[in-house]
């Protein structure tokens, strides 16, 4: 499997480093499969692009390795656990998480919430938690707006919220299911910024998007069509045949 | 170097896992708590009244036609004039409350098949109120006893206060909204009707005559002579409770609703208060008219609360609790072990009489 | 006498229903803003309102069988949780819709026990609309008991309530189990409910959950802040709604939920005319700046 042409990686090999696992996974939901037969494995500072329409299976897929859906078949791995199982090294952002406008929630209170897996449901915050959010704040530019609670803030603004969430976990495996949607270019490229620094730490992303654009700094981008379609570095998985396929149409040269 | 697949099946760490058993003893507690604390707080109600025995006389050979009557205490007093000629069936179960009960369509077509009914009338069962209506309309024999007795204004001030009555004699055959006389902003009855007619025996007796004469020409059979006992039996009982309640030497009322105008009025005895503001039990106190109630019972120094069927008795307690009074239970729209109408009144009387004495 | 203290503080000092009924509604104001809070942070209101109605046929069984009616409110409570726990799982139907037929179904069948009985004692209106006016002092330390418990499920859950709130997938990815604590939230409101309604009654209990939280929400930035608003509102509104029903002859426990709704209403015009007034503040300067070119 790992041989086929759509599989093959110009990448190193399985090994005990590797931070996600899956050997012909399968993922959808109850006896629903939706996509078949995925082999990926991932490094430290890895970004694996997932990409393809919506009801293509990204967000399945994403979901299955952050823990909340199990696997239909085949077998997952992350951070040499099963999914779900480490909140604390994992952390995952939701695509367009609610953010209902009776929330009584400051900015900076929503960043300060990623802190919650590693103090559970006692654990006093402490200053090292407060200096891991406030750096988060300032990273993420949410500090300008920190005060303002989520229901006045734009939707560029409080999808920034959620990523510093995201960031303040600390963890080691980022699954991001369209970070960039909804924002400009000016916020599309301060996650991508973002992303660039978790990476150069050590951090494994596997990000799901719309934009073709967001893909070209991976390792490896997977094109889903309700399957697999292509897995490989971007210049390999991105050809026209395979764009064709997933979208109908080609990317401009 | 292949890496050892682990299973599937999520293992939580040990901080995940003793949170978790934390937070499951904690929803334990609350699931068992539910109940117990509902076990702690006082009853909202009282056990059961128990059920009236059934109502209907044993059937003869040949059926009997049948009367229908709306509640258990008028059911009492028709059967003594048709008793072993006609089947008297009551369509309120003995300890419902007449004023809020709902018919089904058992009851309607009990109503329906009905040879002959008779009913309080003015909206004293409201829920049947329909039902009597259509029927008729459609031509069905109904008699309504407050078209034949002297009927009782009430005429309430804002204390609560009933300054005797204002007699209307209401004979003919007027039904429903032409009497409901005046009903002013705040929802006091000034000007309407009392219909608790039949605590009174010599309010009732009015009815017997055109009762018998009626119900006599439906069923096609003579009542004269059944007419003529009643008549006697409940005049008796009227001489038998005046001399009972002449031993009361002041006797002032305060009463769930304002239930006993009629008996008050014919035995000498003045009502003083409600805890229910109204002439209804579907109505609820306020805060100002409970402590307005306090204010008259301090005043006139009554010396019990009187509640019944439809009276909120936490209520009455508390208030009887901060006046210093007893609260004591009268059956006034209940027969109960009462087996007669007779037994009915004179219960009433006398547990008046021994409380207030 | 003054005449200010005779108007606001007589009724309490000289009557003790007053006092009783005061110090109720105080504990209810307290718990409902307990779990009124969080109930409005995840938008379960309606859930609220079928768990409120879904205690009637409960009470009336209870008092059927000469039990206490709020043994029964607590069982049918429970019952309503399942119940509705079941049906958002299994259901192919939306939740509201289920739910909505869930509780009707219950209100109904608790409008046709109390129907047919023969025996029934207890008005069904005074199971719909509450007895506030004669609460016993026993009664209110079985409220302060479901006051302590439902207070310490909230300092439990406070951390997965507010992240379930915002998203469930980030409150499960962050290692709380959300079918756990949304259960823990259900058994909360039961108890809630059943320790509430003989104060307001089960028709307008949800009253009481939903309308001091939903005013904290429009007014607080942060959540402490907004439970301590709600529960400042609902005080309010068991003080004022009592005053009503004392010198206006008003029933009591709908004079309190209205004063509860009313000051909600009153709260979001407010905020709506201060939001309009800061965006107007800005047009001026617009203009000025034009004409200065």
């Amino acid at each position: 499997m790992t041989d086929s042409p759509t599989n093959r990686l110009t990448h190193p090999r399985i090994d005990a480093t590797c931070t996600i696992i899956t050997r012909e996974l399968a993922v959808g939901f109850g006896r629903h499969r939706i996509v078949d037969d995925v082999n990926i494995h991932t490094h430290p500072g890895d970004l694996v692009t997932l990409v393809g329409t919506n009801g293509s299976g990204k967000s399945t897929l994403l979901k299955t390795l952050a823990g909340m859906i199990p696997p239909i078949a085949g077998s997952v791995e992350v951070l040499g656990a099963a999914p779900g199982t480490s909140p604390t090294r994992v952390a995952y952002l939701p695509q367009h998480p609610v953010s209902s406008h009776t929330l009584p929630l400051r900015a900076r209170d929503v960043a300060a919430m990623g802190r919650y897996a590693h103090l559970g449901l006692f654990g006093r915050e402490t200053t090292a938690d407060r200096r891991v959010v406030h750096e988060v704040l300032r990273r993420t530019g949410v500090d300008d707006f920190a005060d303002q609670p989520l229901r006045d803030l734009s939707g560029g603004q409080q999808q920034r919220t959620h990523l510093a969430q995201v960031l303040a976990r600390e963890a080691e495996v980022l699954l991001l299911d369209e970070p960039t949607a909804g924002l400009d270019i000016v916020g599309k490229r301060a996650v991508a910024d973002i992303v660039a620094a978790e990476r150069a730490r050590g951090v494994t992303v596997v990000m799901a998007t719309h934009d073709l654009a967001d893909a070209e700094s991976a390792t490896a981008v997977l094109l889903l069509a309700q399957r697999v379609v292509a897995f490989g570095p971007p210049n390999l998985a991105l050809r026209d045949e395979n764009l064709r396929e997933c979208f109908g149409f080609t990317q401009p040269h | 170097m292949p890496t050892r697949l682990r299973p599937l099946i999520p293992r939580l760490s040990h901080r995940q896992a003793a949170s978790r058993r934390l937070v499951t003893l904690v929803a334990a507690v609350s699931f068992v708590a539910v109940p117990l604390v509902g076990a702690g707080c006082s009853t909202t109600g009282e056990p059961a009244a128990s059920s009236v025995a059934p109502d209907t006389t044993t059937a003869p050979a040949a059926p009997l036609p049948t009367v229908a009557v709306t509640y258990s205490v008028l059911a009492s007093v028709v059967r003594e004039l048709v008793d072993g000629v006609a089947d008297v069936v009551t369509i309120v179960p003995d300890g419902v409350d007449p004023h809020d009960f709902e018919p089904s369509a058992r009851d309607v077509e009990t109503l329906t098949n009905a040879d002959f009914i008779v009913a309080n009338g003015l909206h004293f069962e409201s829920g049947l109120d329909s039902a009597l209506e259509q029927l008729r309309e459609a031509g069905r024999p109904i008699f309504y006893a407050i078209d034949h007795v002297t009927a009782r204004l009430i005429s309430t001030d804002d204390d609560g206060h009933d300054h005797g009555a204002e007699h209307s004699d209401e004979h003919g055959d007027e039904h429903g909204d032409s009497k409901d006389g005046a009903v002013d902003g705040d929802g006091h009855d000034h000007g309407a009707i009392d219909v608790h007619l039949w605590t009174s025996p010599a309010t009732l007796v009015d009815m017997v005559a055109p009762l018998a004469t009626e119900m006599g020409a439906a069923l096609n059979v003579d009542l004269t002579a059944a007419a003529t006992d009643l008549t006697a039996a409940l005049n008796a009982l009227d001489s038998e409770i005046l001399d009972v309640m002449a031993t009361i030497p002041n006797c002032e009322l305060v009463t769930g609703h304002n239930e006993l105008g009629y008996f008050a009025e014919r035995y000498g005895c003045e009502l003083i208060g409600t805890v229910i503001p109204s002439s209804t039990t579907t109505a609820e106190a306020s805060a100002g008219q409970l402590a307005e109630l306090k204010k008259v019972i301090a005043q006139r120094s009554a010396p019990v609360i009187f509640t019944s069927l439809g009276t909120p008795r936490a209520v009455a307690e508390q208030i009887a609790r901060e006046s210093g009074v007893k609260v004591v239970e009268l059956s006034t729209h209940v027969m109960g072990d009462a087996e007669s109408y007779g037994e009915f009144v004179r219960r009433l009387a006398t547990t008046i009489a021994g409380a207030l004495t | 006498m003054n005449p200010l203290s005779d108007w606001f503080i007589e009724p309490f000092s000289a009557n003790e229903f007053m006092r009783n009924a005061l110090f109720a509604s105080i504990l209810v104001a307290l718990v409902c803003a307990l779990s009124g809070t969080y109930v409005v942070l995840r938008g379960l209101a309606f859930v609220g309102d079928a768990l409120a109605h879904g205690v009637i046929p409960g009470i009336a069984v209870a008092l059927l069988a000469g039990v206490s009616g709020v043994v029964g409110a607590a069982v049918s409570a429970v019952v309503m949780m399942g119940g509705v726990t079941l049906i958002t799982r299994r259901s192919r139907l939306s939740g509201d819709t289920a739910i909505g037929l869930l509780f009707v179904g219950m209100l109904a069948l608790g409008v046709i026990i109390t129907s047919r009985s023969e025996s029934f004692v207890g008005d069904i209106t005074r199971i719909l609309f509450g007895e506030l006016l004669g609460v016993s002092t026993s009664a209110l330390w079985w409220q302060v008991a479901a006051l302590v418990i439902v207070g310490a499920a909230a300092r439990i859950a406070h951390r997965p309530f507010v992240l379930m709130s915002l998203d469930e997938g980030l409150a499960r990815t962050s290692g709380y189990s959300t079918s756990l604590f949304h259960g823990l939230l259900l058994a909360m409101v039961a108890l809630t409910v059943v320790a509430s309604f003989r104060t307001v009654g089960t028709l307008l209990v949800l009253g009481m959950l939903i309308a001091p939280a939903a005013s904290g929400a429009l007014l607080a930035r942060r959540v402490s802040t907004m439970m301590a608003i709600a529960a400042a509102y609902g005080i309010a509104s068991g003080y004022l709604g009592l005053l009503a029903s004392y010198h206006f002859d008003l029933a009591s426990g709908a004079s309190i939920v209205f004063v509860a709704v009313v000051l909600f209403a009153l709260t979001a015009a407010v905020k709506s005319l201060a939001s309009r007034r800061d965006d107007a503040d800005e047009i001026p300067h617009q203009h000025v700046h034009v004409h200065a070119h």
